[in-house]
């Protein structure tokens, strides 16, 4: 009887230790395997046919009908898009061979590269444009409408696109790079909503076919104007359960995956993945409900930016691979500046909480959902530790993602971990959802309401060049003072990938594959 | 079969039929009742008053709650199981019928698989004059049981996949026979779950059955101990694997949701919790109307079955 329990004790103990190493994100932090920009080797051979993992589900393929990233990056791949981001970063004509913008920002005209054609085969022309820009206008409820609302009218003639803004929109030619921001052919619009069950478009790829299971098969557009497609086979595979990416990224199934959470990266380490956090538009926050105490008291929010230990989260989160952020704008845009990263400051926040509800202590609740952040529970464990040093004892309440969501549009929080980006290297969409009180998430969900930043932010979003980038500073200063939020470090998305990151890797939040030329 | 036995059989049958309507109804009001709103999901960032008012609208969610609930009656009623929100107008029976394969794939595999070594090895178990081997039957059928099955179908894809390479981490190609070997160690980490709940009845069964009086003349006749065992032990022992079959649907099903996600299988389970963390009503509710329906259909078969098989279940 010894002996058999002896057996099972050790089966139990190896399957313990398996088990563990099977789930845990393991190991030590070693940066060497996952840096920024580490991603793939160019001299690897290329595969003809590669799969690429999502955790987010496909929602449809109608650009006004999903938020979901992995409908987003298929756009990306089949969509024609006027302009469109290059795997440097850099946004270039893609379809539009010329945009010219009116001296005052409110109208463009657009005309086409000659000779272009969708997947079918068609010609593209200025109509497709028009039909495709003013459909979106008026789908109700569309999921694009931050950018179609930009627009008055678009109207075609045989040569040119004209486009009319109902205020000055400068961010126009970087705004329709967007992955959402395709072309269609007129007459498949025609057909109704029958049309998006297997769109048309003219980007390097175009569909193979409908989903099975959860996956779906992009093929080469033998139609795209400018090159040739890198991978004969692109197959787009939706897959939630982090662990189950991994084996398949080690088994040699998944040759690139996008958002992985930053503590699964490492799992790679040892292996021909390279991990990489690609840096987006935007930030990750600490939302402070402005309406109710102790948060409508500008001294309490900025106590809380004083109390918090940014470099600890970005060491703590992704193994240093992030950078901090401490003002308004992230490090990817222009109205960027270092000088707001300022570091943990106790003595300073507790100077600024005398006088204020939190003086001699308080206690808030902190709301999150394990589903909205991969790392959601650690930040909240962080700042509430950070917090205790200043008197602010945070009460953790989880709660799932759809019930975050209604509680955050409701109003019915205290604090809550977030995060808000731009669609691209312009500030418009950012600045709109994150200070304009009039937006349709109130300004970050904190009911932010300063006429004044109501003011800078038209002016940025109306204005181009010097002017804009002053308006950015004027907008950083007030951000500073007024805290609705608390910034700590850049929006990032993790990575990983066997194949050369010269020809695909995230941009930005998009993900880009760069024609063979 | 007698009109007694056809009666009762009719009985469960109207009992299976309200036990439906209730789940339907309870699911219905009970999704509806927790907090989340799928609009908002659907919307994210781009939420605002007037977005989400003609988004509701077009999704007929602003109707009252009766409304609402007349009109999914009045669906499925007709056949149709609705449209899924969040995957804006995709028929529910549509989602359903591309993931039912992968899941009915493994849970079939499974629940033969956990058949065939449960009744294997309780039979052997019982029958066997080797104390190793019924100690080790026991053993397997405690770590069996004690093994929680997302950490078991851990292990297969850690040794089988990733160190050894025998097989796929995960995936799902679709196309039944291209899925096959993605369907063997979900499959697996389910059977070996499952072995135990039919093993130990079995083993106990074919142990009680040896002491009948049929087997001690039987014995008397000379008979030799194979036939013994395939001839009378065999048979006699299986009856409760009748019933524990349709039983343990309910736990298979279950279990499938877990393997699923660990094997990254895109099968009803994966929809299910899917639609529950977007709050997509319609597909909630046609997911577990079709689960609840085959816990239902397998226990009224086994019971149904149970009187074919056993001729004192007639009596009684």
């Amino acid at each position: 009887m010894k002996n058999i329990h002896k057996g099972l004790i050790a089966s139990v103990a190896v399957a313990s230790v398996l088990s563990l190493t099977a789930c845990g994100s393991g190991g030590t932090n070693d940066k060497s395997t996952t840096s920024p920009n580490a991603t793939g080797s160019s001299d690897a051979p290329t595969p003809q046919s590669i799969t690429i993992s999502y955790p987010a589900d496909h929602q449809s393929f109608d650009p006004t009908k999903t938020v979901t990233a992995i409908d987003g990056a298929m756009f990306g791949q089949i969509g024609g898009r006027l302009t469109s981001l290059t795997i440097d970063g850099k946004i270039e004509n893609e379809l539009a061979d010329t945009i010219t913008m009116s001296d005052d920002f409110t109208s463009a005209i657009v005309t086409l590269k000659s000779g272009l054609k969708f997947s079918d085969g068609t010609e593209i022309k200025p109509s497709d444009v028009a039909a495709t820009f003013t459909r979106d206008m008026k789908v109700d409820g569309s999921t694009i409408a931050s950018l179609t609302a930009n627009f008055k009218a678009v109207t075609a003639t045989d040569s040119e696109v004209k486009f009319e803004f109902v205020a000055p929109f400068p961010s126009f030619p970087s705004a329709i790079a967007a992955d959402g921001a395709m072309i269609f052919p007129e007459a498949g619009l025609a057909q109704g909503d029958s049309f998006f069950d297997n769109p048309i478009s003219a980007g390097l790829y175009k569909l193979d076919g409908a989903w099975s299971g959860n996956s779906i098969k992009l093929v080469a557009n033998d139609n795209f104007f400018d090159g040739k497609a890198p991978y004969q086979e692109i197959t787009f595979t939706s897959l939630a359960d982090s662990n189950a990416v991994v084996s398949q990224m080690k088994s040699g199934q998944i040759q690139f995956s996008a958002d992985l959470p930053p503590s699964y990266l490492e799992q790679f380490k040892g292996t021909d993945v390279a991990t990489s956090f690609a840096p987006g538009f935007g930030f990750y926050d600490l939302r402070l409900n402005n309406r109710v105490a102790p948060f409508n008291d500008a001294n309490v929010r900025n106590a809380i930016n004083l109390g918090i230990d940014r470099e600890a989260l970005v060491s703590q989160i992704w193994q240093g691979n992030n950078e901090v952020q401490g003002g308004f704008w992230p490090r990817t845009l222009s109205g960027y500046d270092a000088k707001y990263n300022t570091a943990r400051d106790v003595e300073g926040a507790k100077a600024l909480l005398k006088g204020t509800e939190c003086e001699n202590g308080c206690t808030v609740k902190l709301m999150y959902s394990e589903a909205d952040f991969p790392f959601a529970n650690q930040v909240v464990l962080l700042v509430q530790n950070q917090l205790k040093d200043i008197g602010i004892n945070i009460e953790l309440d989880s709660v799932d993602q759809p019930t975050l969501i209604d509680r955050l549009v409701s109003g019915d929080f205290q604090m809550a971990p977030g995060a808000n980006n731009s669609g691209g290297a312009f500030p418009d969409k950012l600045i709109n959802d994150a200070l304009l009180s009039s937006s349709g998430i109130s300004a970050e969900f904190t009911g932010y309401n300063s006429p004044e930043m109501d003011a800078l932010v038209k002016k940025v979003v109306n204005s181009n060049g010097s002017a804009r980038e002053a308006a950015e500073q004027e907008v950083g200063a007030l951000f500073e003072k007024d805290r609705p939020f608390v910034t700590y470090a850049t929006r990032v998305r993790g990575q990983a990938s066997s194949l050369p990151a010269d020809k695909i890797a995230i941009v930005g939040s998009s993900l880009v594959i760069a024609a063979d030329k | 079969m007698g009109t007694r036995a056809l009666r009762r059989i009719a009985s469960r049958v109207g009992q299976s039929l309200v036990t439906v309507f209730v789940v339907c109804t309870l699911v219905f009001a009970m999704i509806r009742l927790i907090p989340g709103d799928p609009v908002l999901q659907i919307l994210g960032n781009e939420a605002s008053p007037e977005s989400i008012k003609a988004l509701r609208s077009q999704l007929h969610l602003d109707g009252s709650l009766l409304q609402q609930y007349g009109s999914y009656l009045s669906d499925l009623l007709h056949g149709n199981l609705g449209a899924s929100l969040i995957q804006r107008g995709r028929p529910v029976s549509e989602i359903i019928s591309s993931s039912v394969t992968s899941t009915l794939t493994i849970a079939l595999f499974g629940l033969l698989l956990g058949v065939l070594v449960g009744m294997i090895a309780g039979i052997w178990g019982a029958v066997t004059r080797r104390k190793v081997v019924n100690v080790g039957v026991q053993a397997f059928s405690i770590l069996a049981y004690a093994t929680p099955t997302f950490l078991f179908a851990l292990l297969l894809v850690l040794v089988v996949a990733l160190m050894w390479g025998l097989l796929p981490a995960g995936g799902w190609p679709g196309g039944f026979v291209q899925s096959l070997p993605y369907a063997i160690l979900p499959a697996i980490a389910l059977g070996v779950n499952l072995a135990p709940k039919f093993l130990r009845p079995v083993r106990q069964e074919a142990i009680d059955v040896q002491d009948t009086l049929f087997m001690e003349a039987a014995i008397s006749r000379g008979l030799p101990r194979r036939k013994l065992n395939l001839s009378h032990v065999l048979p006699n022992s299986l009856l409760p694997l009748v019933t524990l079959v349709g039983i343990s649907l309910g736990g298979l099903l279950t279990n499938a949701v877990i393997v699923e996600a660990v094997f990254g299988i895109p099968g009803l389970g994966s929809e299910l919790s899917k639609a529950v963390a977007q709050r997509d009503y319609p597909v909630i509710q046609g997911i577990t109307l079709l689960m609840s329906v085959t816990v239902i259909v397998g226990n009224l078969l086994a019971e149904t079955m149970y009187q074919f098989v056993d001729p004192r279940a007639r009596v009684q």
